[in-house]
């Protein structure tokens, strides 16, 4: 049954690797299972790197979205 | 000196490797310049945030970066106003090093180097895990799902 979840967010943009990935990371390190995590960034490694750690991780990346090179992401603690 | 600092750190960090199935990165720090600590300190805090294990072996220019003098000089391979630029983006040498340490990343200190330039465990900074040698390293290396880099 879905309950309402809790979206935190952390704007990434102006930092660059490893950064984006490591804060985030250590965010959503700190949620429970189901909770989102909603990443701005504008580093143009963003997109694949955000794609690996939800990989090797297993934490689904639900939404990975672009808008005028601003990057949209939204992980989600398994 | 910190106070995991034994003789079987690094094997009890194989071992539980092995067990738990993880991957792991293993690298070589050879070099004592910033140019080359920062690309390892990025894979290595990385490779932590990706759930897999980190070493960092540093051996002969490398163990300049695990004394405290050495450490500050590594900048020198930068110009001023790149030292600069750096410095308003990223954390230092030093600092970039203890996030790693914090953030579980193992720093080794090589025996035969301290050797060789009269180097001793007291001098060294306190990130240091251990001080191993070259028969320790290769069984870090030889782990299944190890990815070794020599830098």
């Amino acid at each position: 049954m879905a309950e309402a979840q809790t979206m935190t967010r952390f704007d990434a943009r102006g930092l660059f690797c490893p950064m984006p990935i490591l804060k985030a990371s250590a965010i959503l390190e700190t949620l429970h299972t189901g909770q989102q995590l909603e990443v701005l960034a504008d580093d143009p490694a963003a997109p694949s790197d955000f794609a690996a750690y939800s990989r090797r991780t297993g934490h689904p990346l639900r939404e990975s979205t672009e808008d005028a090179g601003t990057y949209r992401f939204v992980l989600e603690h398994k | 000196m910190s106070a995991g600092m034994t003789a079987g750190h690094a094997t009890a960090t194989v071992e539980s490797a092995k067990r738990e199935g993880k991957k792991s990165l293993v690298l070589v720090m050879s070099k004592g310049g910033a140019d080359m600590a920062y690309p390892a300190l990025i894979l290595a805090t990385t490779a932590r945030a990706l759930g897999m294990d980190a070493h960092i072996y540093f051996t002969f220019w490398g163990m300049q970066l695990l004394t405290p003098e050495g450490r500050k000089k590594s900048m020198d391979v930068f110009p001023p106003d790149m030292q600069k630029a750096i410095a308003a983006k990223f954390p230092s040498v030093e600092q970039f090093m203890q996030q790693a340490k914090q953030a579980g990343v193992h720093i080794h200190a090589c025996s035969p180097t301290m050797d060789m330039f009269g180097m001793t465990k007291a001098g060294l900074v306190h990130e240091v895990d251990d001080v191993i040698g070259a028969s320790t390293y290769l069984e870090l290396a030889s782990h299944p799902d190890a990815l070794t880099l020599f830098i």
